[in-house]
Order: C-alpha cells, then sequence, then structure tokens
C-alpha cells in the first residue's frame, strides 16, 4: 500500500471509525485550541521507588513540578497514555469508565507492604 | 509497511503500572481524564512511529499524549542483581544513554525505529519492544519546528534501566 493511502487510512481507523466512538465522541467534542499541546516520553520509573516520597526521589518530584507547570500554560482535556505494560495482538484503547488500578508487576515481598495504594480516579467524563 | 489493520476499544484494562505511577505524581488531583493505549507486541518499530504520527491531531485538542516505558529495559538482567539487593549498574548503560541522547538531539529517528540494529548494545538495552517502542510514539507527534527538553536524566536507580524522560513542547 502507497504511503498516502496508508496515512489517510490510519487516520481513518484512529479517529474515525465506528470502532472508536467513545475517544472520538470524546475529542471530537473538544474545541480546537491555540496552543499545541506538548507530547511526553516518561521513563514509567522504577517500581522499587513508587512507596518513595517525591522529596526523597527527584524523578518523582520532576514529574511532579511539570505536571504543575503544563496544566498552569495549557489546557490539558486528557491524557493518552501509551503503556509498556499494556501488550496485546493490535492495538487497542481502553475506555473503561471505571479505570481500576492494575498491579501486574511482582513486586518483592519487602516492599510489597509498604506500597500504599495512591489515588488514581483519572476516568472518562460521566456523559 | 505493515499497514495498522484496526484499533479497538475495550473496557478489559484499567491504567498499570505503565500509566499510574508517573500519573500519580503528574496529575495528583486526578482530575485530568485517562485513555490509555496499547502496545501491538508484534508490530514492527515503523507501526508505532506511524501511528504516532497519525495521532498528531489530538494535540490540538488539548489531549496530552505520553509514551511510557523506558529506554533502557533489560528486566533479567536488572532482577539478576536485584535478587541480592545490589543496585549498582552494569556499565554499559551510560553508553548507551548518551548514545540514544544524541540521535533524539540530532533527529536521527531512522536510528532510533531500527534501534535492534543500530547500535551494539540496542538488543541488550531492549530485548523485547514493549518499554522501547512507546518513545517512538511521541517522536512520531513530534513537528519540525518542537524542542525537545529532558526533564529528567540522572543515573537510573537500578541496573539495566533508564530514567530519561523529555517533553516535546514548540
Amino acid at each position: 500500500m502507497k504511503r498516502r493511502k496508508f496515512i489517510k487510512n490510519t487516520l481513518a481507523t484512529i479517529l474515525g471509525m465506528a470502532t472508536l466512538n467513545e475517544l472520538k465522541a470524546f475529542t471530537d467534542a473538544l474545541p480546537t485550541q491555540s496552543k499545541k499541546m506538548p507530547v511526553l516520553f516518561t521513563s514509567h520509573g522504577n517500581p522499587m521507588d513508587i512507596p518513595v516520597s517525591r522529596s526523597d526521589r527527584e524523578f518523582w518530584q520532576k514529574l511532579y513540578d511539570l505536571g504543575i507547570n503544563l496544566q498552569k500554560n495549557y489546557e490539558v482535556k486528557a491524557a493518552l497514555v501509551v503503556s509498556a505494560h499494556w501488550c496485546t495482538k493490535g492495538t487497542f484503547v481502553n475506555v473503561s469508565p471505571d479505570q481500576k488500578q492494575i498491579t501486574t508487576m511482582v513486586f518483592p515481598k519487602n516492599t510489597t507492604k509498604c506500597i500504599t495504594m495512591p489515588k488514581v480516579r483519572p476516568i472518562l467524563p460521566a456523559k | 509497511m505493515k499497514i495498522v489493520p484496526s484499533v479497538s476499544e475495550t473496557t478489559d484494562w484499567g491504567l498499570d503500572h505503565g500509566a499510574w505511577p508517573m500519573l500519580m505524581h503528574l496529575f495528583p488531583d486526578a482530575n485530568i481524564p485517562v485513555f490509555q493505549l496499547s502496545i501491538n507486541y508484534y508490530a514492527k518499530p515503523e507501526y508505532h512511529y506511524e501511528l504516532g504520527k497519525q495521532l498528531k491531531s489530538l494535540r490540538n485538542k488539548g489531549v496530552l499524549i505520553i509514551g511510557s516505558g523506558a529506554l533502557i529495559h533489560n528486566l533479567p538482567l536488572a532482577m539478576q542483581k536485584m535478587r541480592t539487593n545490589n543496585r549498582t549498574l552494569y556499565g554499559w548503560e551510560a553508553e548507551y544513554d548518551a548514545w540514544i541522547k544524541q540521535q533524539i538531539d540530532t533527529r536521527n529517528f531512522a536510528n532510533l525505529i531500527n534501534y535492534q540494529n543500530s547500535h551494539k548494545l540496542g538488543k541488550l538495552a531492549a530485548p523485547t519492544p514493549d518499554h522501547y517502542v512507546p518513545v517512538l510514539y511521541s517522536l512520531g507527534l513530534m513537528d519540525q519546528r518542537d524542542e525537545i527538553k529532558y526533564f529528567f536524566e540522572g543515573e537510573p536507580s537500578i541496573p539495566a534501566f533508564s530514567e530519561r524522560s523529555f517533553i516535546i513542547e514548540t
């Protein structure tokens, strides 16, 4: 397939086809913004550092500072995370209204007990 | 180039270890709706880069796209040392990290897409695609006049791992 056609078809697949009703409906409803949203690449960080506080782990602190700056300088309407820990045959978008927290990692026994589950509630907006 | 067959929605997933540990610091108020995109494990690296390109229009809609993984991630090697609580690095991480940085800084995306063969440490640094290929989405989303700034590039706290992270901004 020619590149142009490939790109056209892919774009249609990503944002135009019926298979992506939720994501498409959500993003279509968002107004076009004057400023282009930045893109991130983040290491997901050392799992052993999850219980470590921001003040003790610079990496977490940098993410925290970045989040403040992003929300100060941009109107962040949603985040789309391409995650290393969700491998599939084919490409999927998770649109679950109940974003349950998945802990697929096997943590060493001595650290598991001190990992407190953080507040994670970023979900799709209510209809 | 293999075409993208389809992208499907699912509710069979939530926020995984690739997403919530950094989201809880990035957006501690949990006030941002989050979608996850899966990694097609069987796709070639070009697939991920091209798919990233196709998501560009979302940048105009206030959607923050985050590639999340690690530029170096060799779990067997990391575990080998960490079983004995040894967190010292192997020694080769810095060389590969410097090379990766150079490729990103010079926008040598061909080398980054062909990561398994373009550097002798490529296969050691990323024996499986899962943690590396998220960066190809981020790079695919980049426009020519965008700048890349590293917001973390310190030494990783475990061996065979990387915490180099960056923001692409117009």
